[in-house]
């Protein structure tokens, strides 16, 4: 079961991932099914300012859960102010890696995958329609609530504050 | 230096009835790919500033067959690099067709007869941009440009206009005093990632009794391995003073531009191509020679910026490279000898 369709106030980081990764799958399945091939099979544990979540890839299609992050063949640690940066251009993935802002985990071949996923997901976001106002949404975050996404053991309509831990 | 009455009127005449809106609406054939956009920039030393209106198709996969997109970009080199990319809602755009009208939210360019007035609000950059730009050239018009196997375009242009007015950069106001500017109005189809590139430029060298005005390109395949046309034009003062065409002219680079500092735009697309810009030239050195006359000019580079744009038939990027600097012209035309050193700015298109 993947989480999908998110709807609500959900303005953290997590959410307007899920949300552009469904509008590339919508809008732009060529660069969607990129992303899904570089990552087949693989789940990758995110961590922004705390807050976890795990994706993974599975049959073609993404799942974001909230999760221990067990098992994932790559983690990813960083801190909302250094995706403003990568966003504005102000530093780049690799600036972000060296200053120690950016904690990658994983084999090489794990990381490459990564590397190219997220070559493909840009890509596509910059080919989707929805993706440029999911851009601004996130960019004029302002007293931001608690992003929150349906999890797989969530009963259908029920929301899991990421903020529970 | 002005030009006579009659000249002026004559020049005014053109960009009323060369420069004004076409819109999408002509569309040949229910193409999808049209592109309108209209462009000012000048350079100076201390100073960069480009700015874009765009209206185009809107040519992503899952746009509906209507769909238009409009498009600000901006940039400022003052002491840095600002600038960004702008779009707008439908709601936001008005474009009056037929004239050169059109308000992208509180950003317009508009041309009352005598002056095209620049305004620029970026939505999200401290940037405010208010600029009178008086045509001082006869502006040319190039139609049929065929790029690819694609439809025509067209290019309309003034190369040389007097900017005045005021750049401010997060409150940092730059009052700028008829200052050397390029503009220019395409129109037609563009599809980014087909087989063209080209390599573009204008530059607005001084001599001690006249002001020059030169454009010159050259337009490839996208590997920049087949010339398809090349070309200079020269103006002396208000008036078009000669014309090479593709077997009088010859462009080559050299080295290539370090460039320590840069801005790429869209911003989120920089994450596509991470560092420092490559492939640009140092140097650009034309040389057009017809009939027992020669001009040859060296187009420095010193700052580069950078526009991304997806290409519309695959996962590609085009880039666009912004590049200034310093051009020197010299040469023999009409008897006259020419000898002269201005700004110019260079636009590498390509992969």
């Amino acid at each position: 079961m993947r989480s999908s369709n998110s709807s609500g106030p959900d303005q953290g980081p997590f959410g307007h991932l899920e949300r552009c990764l469904d509008a590339l799958e919508a809008e732009v399945p060529v660069a969607y099914g990129l992303v899904v091939r570089a990552l087949a099979g693989r789940a990758i544990a995110i961590d922004i300012d705390g807050d976890r979540v795990t994706l993974s890839i599975a049959s073609g299609r993404h799942a974001l859960a909230r999760s221990a992050g067990a098992g994932c063949a790559i983690e990813l640690t960083l801190r909302e102010a250094v995706i403003d940066r990568l966003l504005d251009a102000r530093c780049t993935v690799l600036d972000a890696v060296l200053g120690g802002e950016m904690i990658l985990r994983g084999a090489a071949e794990d990381l490459a995958a990564l590397h190219d996923a997220l070559l493909a997901f840009v890509h596509g976001a910059v080919r989707s329609p929805t993706a440029p106002r999911l851009l601004e949404s996130y960019r004029s975050r302002g007293a931001r609530t608690k992003a929150s996404i349906r999890t797989p053991d969530a009963r259908h309509g029920e929301r899991h504050d990421l903020s529970q831990r | 230096m002005s030009a006579p009455p009659t000249l002026e009127r004559r020049i005014r005449r053109a960009v009323e009835w060369g420069d004004y809106v076409r819109g999408a609406g002509l569309r040949l054939n229910d193409a999808i790919g049209y592109r309108e956009w209209l462009h000012f920039c000048f350079t100076r030393e201390d100073l960069d500033v480009l700015v874009n209106f765009s209206l185009s198709d809107d040519t992503r996969p899952a746009a509906g067959p209507d769909a238009e997109r409009a498009r600000l970009v901006c940039i400022v080199r003052g002491e840095g690099w600002d600038g960004d990319v702008d779009e707008f809602d439908a709601a936001e755009v008005r474009v009056r067709r037929g004239s050169v009208d059109l308000r992208f939210g509180e950003s317009s360019v508009r041309y009352d007869g005598e002056a095209i007035r620049v305004v620029v609000r970026c939505k999200r950059r401290p940037i405010a941009i208010d600029l009178t730009l008086s045509p001082v050239t006869v502006p040319s018009i190039i139609n049929d440009m065929v790029l690819s196997d694609g439809l025509p375009a067209h290019w309309f242009l003034v190369p040389r206009l007097l900017a005045s007015g005021s750049i401010t950069v997060d409150g940092r106001r730059i009052a700028v005093e008829n200052v050397a500017a390029y503009h220019d109005h395409n129109w037609g189809y563009f599809r980014w990632g087909r087989d063209f590139a080209w390599v573009w430029g204008y530059g607005h060298p001084v001599t001690p009794d006249a002001t020059w005005s030169i454009t010159f390109g050259r337009q490839t395949n996208r590997a920049g391995g087949v010339d398809f046309v090349r070309g200079l034009a020269m103006w002396k003062d208000a008036r078009q003073w000669r014309l090479f065409d593709t077997r009088d002219v010859e462009l080559r680079e050299e080295g290539l531009l370090r460039s320590a500092e840069t801005l790429t735009l869209p911003r989120s697309m920089a994450l596509l191509v991470p560092g420092r810009p490559g492939g640009v030239p140092a140097k650009l050195r034309g040389r057009a020679s017809a009939r027992g006359e020669v001009v040859e000019f060296e187009f420095r580079a010193e700052h580069v910026s950078r526009i991304l744009l997806p290409n519309d038939d695959d996962l590609g990027l085009t880039v666009i490279n912004e590049v200034s600097g310093e051009v020197m012209l010299g040469g023999v035309v009409h008897g006259e000898r020419v000898e002269g050193r201005g700004r110019a700015i260079v636009e590498f298109l390509g992969a």
